[in-house]
């Protein structure tokens, strides 16, 4: 199967993959190197760094934001999964399958708000959640005037607040993933499946799901591990706060870098992270083991 | 009436009130950054601008340096692709026509990068572009974003030369065509409708990145769209009207890609399901 063109060209064998080899070992393979081994160190970024063995992992876990924060991510991964990964299976099984019109303008207008940059999305709902002249205050005002609050500033809710914008942004992204792969599927099973008499119910059940039950377990995975490390929004919309309330791992990790100047703390929470990350991936691949299905 | 209309009536209706909340606050957006505060606030929240202000958009250039961030984002989203594609088409080729355990390897390594949170190469990243005095120009940027769209760009080529048939490249080389003009004449022209996917996916990517240029650029005159957008919070949050219209450009550019190549998004989504 080896391509003779490349057996004569070794040199250029070695040409064509150094650019890439190079680059990703300079960008991510010894930064991650460095992020664990700096995990172990006192570094302010300037001095010398010494030996801290376990400290900085230490003051992560006796931390009292690292309880907040890990609540959040719990809140943060529980929404993510209902509102993105439900509705995006309801509206790609609604396109796929249900020969209502418009279907195109449906899609086409429920992935748009993945089109936009997170800062546009946290600037349109600080807007929206706004106090005084929000979006939403104006609506519940002309309920009843007594709804009208504060949405970002106060425990849970704030987190709450910021979580359903990001799933606003995202659910499209998601139903189009899913969306992509029940096309995928044959339609002589369903055919098939008609024919000797099983409901649209049954045919979801056992030979929808069953098929696109990887791409659901990707889509599983990304929303569960973003919880754990959601930043972007919760920084651009309340920076964590008020006091801790907004908190996560990843804000805990840019203030420990930017804040304190611990550089070698903010590498041990960079390493909590990814080990949770991988932990919650590993669960979900052993839950998912079974049900893998190729007919 | 049948089951089946009552069944569809409520389809149609389900449908439609989340097409309203998916599309009507972008578009509150838009009608907002024609509007002045009082408009806004108080006078007509809700709908279309009345008197539209378009000074908005000018003061959003010029005031809010929204041209110097749209230059920025526009260097770093061009170099970022364009390099970070070719050098992933070259390597590609290579693991995927030299089928040994060595680039079984190197595939491997490359593809379990969409794995690792960004968070953890952040801090030896802030660190590395400082020693190598990268702080003040657009490749503190541009290097990173190149090797952050390796994964996915690996993944999607690959498929596309492992499916490609070695005979053309053969017998052109045996024809005497060389080494590399039969790559760049005969091979590369036929990976056109991968590379569109992959541009149009990393474009929505890397216009929109904000972490990593919130941690590696420090100088506002590089500032991107996302982290010049960011800083708006608080600082210029007495007037809606401009912010708006800071926000209307920021997405743009993005909304008119998709608008010409929605089906190629969704041929990169099929591959984003399929990250194992």
């Amino acid at each position: 199967m080896n391509s003779i063109i490349f057996s004569k060209n070794k040199f250029a064998q070695i040409l064509f993959s150094t650019p890439v080899i190079i680059i990703y070992s300079l960008i991510i393979i010894i930064p991650l190197i460095q992020a664990f081994i700096m995990s172990f160190t006192n570094w302010d970024g300037v001095n010398t760094a010494t030996y801290a063995g376990l400290a900085n992992y230490k003051m992560l876990f006796t931390s009292p934001n690292l309880k907040v924060s890990l609540i959040n991510s719990v809140i943060y991964s529980a929404i993510l999964v209902t509102y993105q990964l439900t509705l995006g299976t309801l509206f790609a099984t609604i396109l796929v399958n249900s020969t209502i019109k418009f279907k195109r303008i449906f899609k086409d207008i429920y992935f748009f708000p993945v089109l936009l940059s997170v800062s546009v999305v946290a600037q349109l709902w600080l807007s929206i959640y706004h106090g005084d002249f929000g979006l939403l205050n104006q609506i519940l005002k002309m309920l009843d005037p007594t709804w009208s609050q504060n949405w970002l500033a106060e425990p849970t809710k704030g987190i709450i607040a910021i979580v359903l914008a990001e799933s606003w942004k995202g659910m499209g992204y998601h139903m189009l993933i899913i969306y992509a792969a029940m096309r995928n599927v044959p339609r002589f099973y369903y055919e098939a499946a008609t024919i000797d008499g099983a409901s649209p119910t049954q045919q979801f059940f056992n030979i929808t799901f069953p098929l696109i039950g990887q791409t659901l377990k990707v889509c599983f995975i990304m929303c569960v591990t973003f919880g754990f490390r959601a930043f972007e929004q919760i920084f651009i919309m309340t920076s964590g706060g008020p006091v801790n309330y907004t908190y996560t791992m990843s804000i805990m990790m840019y203030k420990a870098l930017f804040g304190l100047q611990k550089y070698g703390y903010s590498n041990a929470i960079a390493v909590f992270i990814v080990v949770i990350c991988v932990g919650i991936m590993l669960m979900i691949e052993r839950a998912f083991r079974n049900t893998h299905v190729e007919y | 009436m049948k089951k089946s209309t009552i069944l569809r009536i409520f389809i149609y209706i389900f449908m439609s009130i989340y097409a309203l909340i998916s599309l009507y606050p972008i578009i509150w957006m838009a009608f907002y950054s024609l509007k002045n505060n009082e408009e806004i606030f108080v006078t007509n929240p809700f709908g279309p601008p009345l008197h539209p202000k378009f000074s908005n958009y000018y003061r959003a250039l010029t005031e809010y340096n929204i041209a110097v961030f749209f230059k920025n984002s526009a260097i770093v989203s061009f170099f970022s692709i364009v390099l970070g594609i070719f050098f992933v088409l070259l390597f590609t080729y290579v693991v995927a026509r030299v089928r040994t355990k060595t680039t079984g390897v190197l595939r491997t390594v490359v593809v379990m990068g969409m794995f690792i949170p960004v968070q953890a190469i952040m801090t030896p990243l802030v660190v590395m572009v400082k020693n190598m005095k990268l702080s003040n120009t657009h490749w503190s940027l541009i290097v990173p974003y190149i090797a952050l769209g390796f994964p996915f760009a690996v993944i999607v080529l690959y498929g596309f030369y492992v499916n490609l048939p070695t005979d053309l490249e053969e017998s052109a080389y045996m024809d005497g065509s060389g080494f590399y003009r039969t790559y760049f004449q005969i091979i590369l022209p036929l990976m056109k409708p991968p590379v569109l996917v992959l541009v149009i996916y990393q474009f929505m990517g890397n216009w929109n990145e904000f972490g990593l240029a919130l941690v590696l650029i420090t100088k506002s005159s590089l500032k991107t769209l996302p982290l010049g957008l960011a800083s708006f919070t608080g600082q210029f949050s007495t007037e809606w009207g401009p912010v708006g219209a800071s926000l209307v450009i920021a997405s743009l550019p993005v909304i008119i890609l998709y608008i010409f190549f929605s089906n190629k998004v969704e041929d990169a989504m099929a591959f984003s399901g399929m990250k194992n």
